[in-house]
């Protein structure tokens, strides 16, 4: 299942989704908000994405990642808008029969989710400032 | 032909806007619209070389081939994930 939503992400409902007799390990991860960066302090974050090429990306991965791995299901869900700290911005599930296979492709998924698919974040400062974030860019 | 590229995150808070207009000779490359959208955009020079770009969705090189009916758009390096 691959999802962009607005709405906060149900942990259990990602679990569930992935769940499959044929699976032998279930592997869930959560990208939470973070409030300190360094020495700064974040009060909120904003997600925006380009949806169309977002879904098709994640897509993508998912595929690839069947390639690579014996994976029984793949739940990948991100959120948009505004976040507080704490809050959930994604979630990746990932079922497959042995559990060094489920590790292996939530990393990958992960690592490979923050590089390729065209999802951004804005840091809303504690001290009023606001700053999209773009790995690699500096200003 | 004019085209029109999709503007995301930093790319709208220094173009002013989230679909930027440009005129280019048809058909043409990504390189050369990229050039076309600095020209078009000044502010968006000192990011440009940072930011890829998709053509109908998928990220795209220099030489990917853009006609009147390609969906375009500039992507600045992504931070979704966490």
């Amino acid at each position: 299942m691959i999802r962009i939503t607005n709405d906060p992400i149900d942990n259990n409902a990602v679990l569930e989704s992935v769940q499959n007799h044929r699976a032998g390990a279930v592997v869930l991860f959560l990208g939470t908000t973070r409030n300190v960066t360094g020495t700064r302090e974040t009060d909120s974050l904003d997600y925006e994405c380009f949806e169309s090429m977002a879904i098709k990306q994640l897509e993508a991965l998912e595929a690839t990642a069947r390639q690579r791995w014996d994976i029984v299901e793949i739940t990948m869900v991100h959120r948009l808008g505004h976040l507080l700290p704490g809050e959930s911005s994604v979630a990746i599930a990932v079922s497959s029969p042995h559990r060094v296979t489920a590790f292996e492709c939530g990393q990958w998924l992960i690592d490979t989710l923050k590089e390729e698919v065209p999802i951004w974040k804005k840091e809303n400062w504690s001290d009023g400032t606001h700053e999209w974030v773009h790995p690699g860019m500096e200003d | 032909m004019t085209l029109y590229i999709k503007l995301f995150a930093v790319a709208v808070q220094k173009a002013g806007t989230t679909n930027l207009e440009i005129d280019c000779p048809t058909p043409t490359t990504v390189a050369d619209v990229k050039q076309a959208v600095v020209a078009a955009c000044p502010a968006l020079s000192e990011i440009a070389n940072h930011c890829r770009f998709a053509v109908d969705d998928e990220f795209a090189t220099d030489t990917t081939i853009v006609t009147e009916n390609s969906s375009l758009a500039l992507i600045p390096p992504v931070s979704g994930g966490a």
